[in-house]
């Protein structure tokens, strides 16, 4: 019995270590150097956040629905896109309950997802408007090992030049699809807290006659958040 | 017949009580005087008509997400922390006008406003040179936060457009942070940050007028942070 068990802890301790190698060498191109990354050989994962959720509300949108349904459905959809995509996703919630900002970054977090969207739902402006964090970038890029750890309130700091890259990149598929698109900074509690890529997408009407509740132009963003999290999956091991 | 002692002890007592009386006749015409002077020594100014003074008021607009200057002759007080309540007063009540570009209810926003020395660690990890930098503490209506619209965009707006005016108005209020009804309370109204500290030259944007479009993207307009 010891036998066996000694066998089989064996053949696991060999496979995860030959894994990352293994990973590696398949997805690393000849002459492009290696990105200097912590965990270089993870697989690329999306983390989709519906915003609110059970006792949270959110907003009320214009013809009464709460904007915690609004974002839910649209995570869904957007996790299905990208499921057809070949992009692996994981949602906050898929159930209509309340969930704390830091249960919502710990899952991101624990997932060391690659991208981190946020996604929201408002009666006010027109257009998608794509957020991320008012941290400020660090000024040092000093390889002190006590820089491993970062606060928890702030650990966007770290990441908030590849945010500004996603961001670029969501604005590009959405208005090449004829979405007004508007930019901006904001302090987000589950945005602040991600130790990923992230931006918060907030949907708002695309004009007079197209609420943000209809059904064609919800799908609509959906397709384009897909394309451009596909376009950021394709140079997203080639980033600084 | 009356013994002597008590003769002399009823002679002391009326003695005593006459010069207490002649006392106490001292003591009230004093007191009278006393207070009839009071009016005289206590300063009081004369109310004076506070002259309009120019004011910067920075207003967003939900369609394009922007802050845009706009200067108002306003009488404000002179005494810093009811300027900056009358200021932001102010400033609600221009959003509160009909056809405003970012239409938010018709409630008294600020409670009050104090204004505290900034700590010697937080002005020396900003390097922060000015030594007179101030953080203002403001503390919201619970009305008006709980009519505040609930989105991103409306929420940050009116948060940089607090922090926008005062930066343009009293330059040395460098750190601001937020109360609601006196208690802290996480968000605006679900979405904006109310906990931390928000320092007026990083978090106000440098852009103060509606932004040009985005080069790579035509269709769309931006905020520049």
């Amino acid at each position: 019995m010891l036998a066996i068990l000694a066998c089989a802890f064996t053949s696991f301790s060999v496979a995860v270590a030959q894994q990352p190698a293994a990973s590696a060498a398949q997805t690393k191109p000849a002459n492009l150097p290696v990105p200097a990354r912590s965990t270089p050989a993870r697989s690329f994962l999306v983390v989709l956040d519906p915003a609110h959720g059970g006792s949270n509300n959110g907003a009320m949108l214009a013809d009464g629905t709460p904007e915690k349904n609004y974002t839910l459905d649209l995570a869904v959809r957007l996790h299905v896109l990208l499921n057809a995509r070949g992009i692996s996703s994981i949602l906050t919630r898929d159930t209509d309950a309340t969930i704390d900002d830091d249960t919502r970054a710990e899952t991101a977090n624990r997932a060391q997802a690659a991208a981190c969207v946020l996604l929201h739902a408002t009666s006010t402006g027109s257009g998608v408007h794509l957020f991320t964090s008012s941290l400020p970038a660090p000024q040092s890029t000093s390889s002190d090992p006590r820089r491993a750890f970062l606060p928890w309130q702030t650990a966007q700091t770290r990441y908030v030049t590849r945010s500004l890259h996603l961001e670029s990149d969501l604005n590009a598929t959405l208005a090449a699809g004829h979405v007004p698109v508007l930019l901006d900074k904001t302090s987000l509690a589950p945005l602040d807290r991600l130790a990923c890529p992230a931006v918060a997408v907030e949907v708002a009407p695309l004009d007079a006659n197209t609420p943000v509740t209809d059904a064609a132009y919800r799908q609509r963003i959906a397709q384009a958040l897909a394309a451009a999290l596909a376009a950021w999956r394709d140079g997203w091991r080639t980033r600084p | 017949m009356i013994p002597r002692y008590q003769k002399v002890l009823l002679w002391l007592l009326l003695a005593g009580s006459v010069v207490l009386a002649a006392y106490l006749v001292h003591l009230r015409s004093r007191a009278e005087d006393q207070l009839s002077a009071v009016p005289a020594a206590a300063p009081m100014a004369a109310p004076v008509e506070a002259a309009p003074v120019q004011a910067t008021l920075m207003i967003a607009n939900d369609d394009n997400g922007s802050l845009a200057p706009v200067t108002r002759q306003l009488a404000l007080p002179r005494e810093k922390t009811t300027r900056a309540k009358a200021l932001l007063n102010d400033l609600f009540d221009a959003y509160a006008e009909p056809g405003s570009p970012h239409p938010l209810a018709a409630v008294q926003a600020v409670n009050e406003v104090f204004l505290l020395p900034v700590p010697a660690a937080s002005a020396s990890q900003q390097n922060n040179a000015n030594s007179n930098a101030q953080m203002a503490v403001i503390n919201l209506n619970g009305a008006f936060v709980d009519r505040h619209p609930s989105g991103i965009l409306v929420e940050t707006l009116t948060l940089l457009s607090i922090l926008g005016t005062l930066h343009a108005n009293l330059p040395q209020i460098a750190e601001v942070r937020f109360l609601v009804d006196g208690h802290m309370k996480e968000t605006l109204a679900g979405h904006v940050d109310l906990t931390r500290t928000y320092l007026t030259a990083n978090d106000v944007p440098t852009v103060t007028s509606p932004p040009p479009a985005h080069p790579s993207a035509p269709a769309s307009t931006e905020s520049a942070p």
